[in-house]
């Protein structure tokens, strides 16, 4: 009997105990406070860091900065103004999106030859796009292997048909960086439809009909047009003329070139009236900075002019077509070049083939951008300008000064992003800044 | 003889009861943590709030700053503050103080302290401008907000912290 109570007596202590365990563990959720981060310090980073570039824009500092290039500390640039204004625990990298670089780097797959047409294809390597200075430089690395790997490489050139079935992976892989690949190259059937050609630069052959030798853009009524956005770079683009030959009375001529028509363009200085003026052909009215001249019904624009020859034994004036309807003249080879227009042709010919053809958004992630550029006589300034033009798109139209900053490799997995849109503009389309901000601790 | 209440029910009622005891204090303590977490957020979004009153709003003022109907500093630009908006509000009286205090939205049992402090890029002094209460509690725990403004003086801008600490 007594052996009986004493077990129901356990029986209820065990029963007390299994009761407690579970009660504990059912409301051991309760126990530890969960309380959700505000994830307010994320945000306070994201506040400062607008704060800091509306302050800057409304300062007056920020567009001179990004237009001027005028970045680094040293430079007491938008990095030195940044790293005054932001917590001294705070480390930043700056992107830009919608702007075309400021340091352009070619790699030409050429020989010397070519080098030297590409030199005379670019001739100032220093232009003064839209009042921003944009520099191209080219790198002498003959091997295109060598050039795919050049991670510091934006655009690579190519004159002529090449094989480049040997390279497809790492075309692929140059791409994928968001780099551009340039061919200027008269083309047949055969090396169009060779299976990377075709794919790589949206090229495909079409049966009948010659090129005609005329020229103008492809689709200029919507600006979400390559053509449109093209020819939006090329009415600003300058081209330089050097003025070479002395003519006497302090005049120096040199020659530009209208639908491959060769005109003459004199350079010089206006004693009474004190300025530079630039002359073409026969017509003796002296044109100032920033007109217009009007040759075969075409405007052309004076955006530079030097007369000075003493200075540094050099006289040009920088001019630009600044008509968008403009009409080249380039001429076709019998047989080649006979490439469909489609949606990323950038000129098309008067009866309907494409002279230069875009690609974007090649690879899966839609990077990388590529032209197909129809062979064209080197000295035609007109088309010079067209090329720099495109030069500039195909670059890429986003940098990071996180490289310039030195700051980008430093950059955590955990990282805060502001977003801020330069618009109203004039000159300039409107364009993004990215500011990324991560605490050094 | 058997007692009222055998000792194995004494034992599995004090084990039981222990553990109710437990759990309702472990739960009854955390509730300090959900209430701190709260006034903080209190305090930073109301911080946000005047700091987003005082640089985007241009208010509503008069020439007297206890007739000012919305206390905005801001040029009608937002980011872009009237200097002599923010002249007014320098050094300011207990009067004042309190005045701003009810325009900035803030109640009795709250204060706050302005900062608006020049940035020096130059190397040159920096002026600042201040409008606090009276005496400042050093051990209430405050929360600070700094923002970048820009100062307009009409004839010259400069860059400056605006900072604003609620407690």
């Amino acid at each position: 009997m007594f052996m009986c109570y004493s077990k129901k007596g356990f029986v209820k202590i065990l029963e007390a105990i299994i009761a407690s365990i579970i009660l504990i563990g059912s409301m051991s959720y309760f126990f530890i406070p969960y309380i959700k981060s505000s994830d307010w310090s994320r945000s306070n980073l994201e506040l400062q860091g607008r704060d800091a570039l509306v302050a800057l824009d409304n300062y007056g500092y920020l567009r001179t900065f990004i237009l001027e290039n005028n970045i680094t500390e040293d430079q007491k640039g938008l990095e030195y103004y940044l790293k005054k204004m932001l917590p001294k625990s705070v480390m930043f990298s700056v992107e830009v999106y919608g702007l075309p670089k400021p340091v352009i780097k070619l790699g030409c797959n050429c020989t010397s030859a070519e080098m030297e047409k590409l030199q005379k294809m670019i001739y100032d390597k220093r232009i003064e796009f839209k009042g921003r200075e944009i520099n191209f430089s080219i790198d002498g690395e003959t091997g295109l292997e060598n050039l795919l790997a050049n991670r510091d490489i934006d655009v690579i050139l190519l004159f002529g048909y090449k094989d480049l079935s040997p390279y497809k992976s790492e075309i692929e892989e140059f791409l994928g960086r968001d780099k551009s690949i340039l061919v200027v190259a008269d083309l047949n059937e055969t090396e169009v439809n060779d299976g990377i050609f075709n794919e790589t630069f949206n090229l495909s052959w079409q049966v009948g009909g010659i090129p005609d030798e005329n020229n103008d853009f492809s689709d200029l009524s919507d600006p979400k047009n390559i053509s449109w956005h093209i020819s939006n770079y090329f009415v600003y683009m300058p081209v330089r003329i050097e003025t070479t030959e002395d003519i006497g009375n302090g005049e120096r001529k040199g020659n530009f070139f209208i639908q491959g028509i060769q005109h003459d363009l004199i350079t010089g200085y206006n004693e009474t009236g004190s300025f530079d003026y630039v002359r073409y052909d026969t017509d003796t009215k002296q044109y100032k900075l920033n007109e217009v001249f009007i040759v075969d019904g075409w405007s052309i624009k004076i955006r530079k002019i030097d007369s000075n020859y003493t200075d540094d034994y050099s006289t040009y004036a920088d001019i630009g077509i600044i008509n968008r309807s403009y009409v080249f003249n380039i001429s076709n080879i019998p047989n080649k070049n006979n490439i469909a227009k489609n949606e990323k042709t950038i000129l098309k010919t008067t009866n309907g083939f494409s002279s230069i053809q875009s690609n974007y958004q090649i690879t899966k992630y839609g990077k990388g951008r590529t032209v197909w550029l129809k062979n064209y006589t080197e000295t035609y300034s007109d088309v010079n300008q067209l090329f720099k033009s495109i030069l500039l798109w195909a670059a890429g139209e986003n940098y990071d000064l996180g490289q310039i900053f030195g700051h980008k490799k430093m950059r955590p997995k955990s990282y805060t992003k502001v977003y801020y849109v330069v618009s109203g503009n004039q000159e300039f389309e409107p364009y993004i800044i990215k500011l990324v901000l991560w605490h050094i601790y | 003889m058997f007692g009222q209440v055998n000792i194995e029910f004494i034992l599995s009622a004090s084990v039981f009861l222990l553990t109710l005891t437990f759990i309702s204090f472990t739960i009854v303590n955390i509730f300090p943590h959900f209430h701190n977490e709260a006034v903080n957020d209190i305090l930073k979004a109301k911080a946000f709030q005047a700091s987003e009153l005082l640089i985007m709003d241009e208010g509503d003022w008069s020439a007297d700053l206890e007739d000012v109907k919305r206390i905005g500093l801001s040029t009608g630009d937002p980011h872009i503050l009237n200097k002599s908006k923010i002249l007014a509000l320098n050094n300011c009286n207990e009067i004042e103080y309190n005045e701003i205090k009810k325009l900035l939205g803030l109640t009795y049992e709250y204060d706050f302290i302005l900062n608006i402090t020049e940035i020096n890029f130059t190397g040159s002094s920096s002026e600042t401008w201040k409008c606090k209460p009276s005496a400042v509690s050093l051990i209430t725990k405050k929360f600070w907000i700094k923002r970048l403004v820009v100062i307009d003086d009409g004839a010259d801008r400069k860059i400056a912290k605006l900072q604003i600490a609620v407690y």
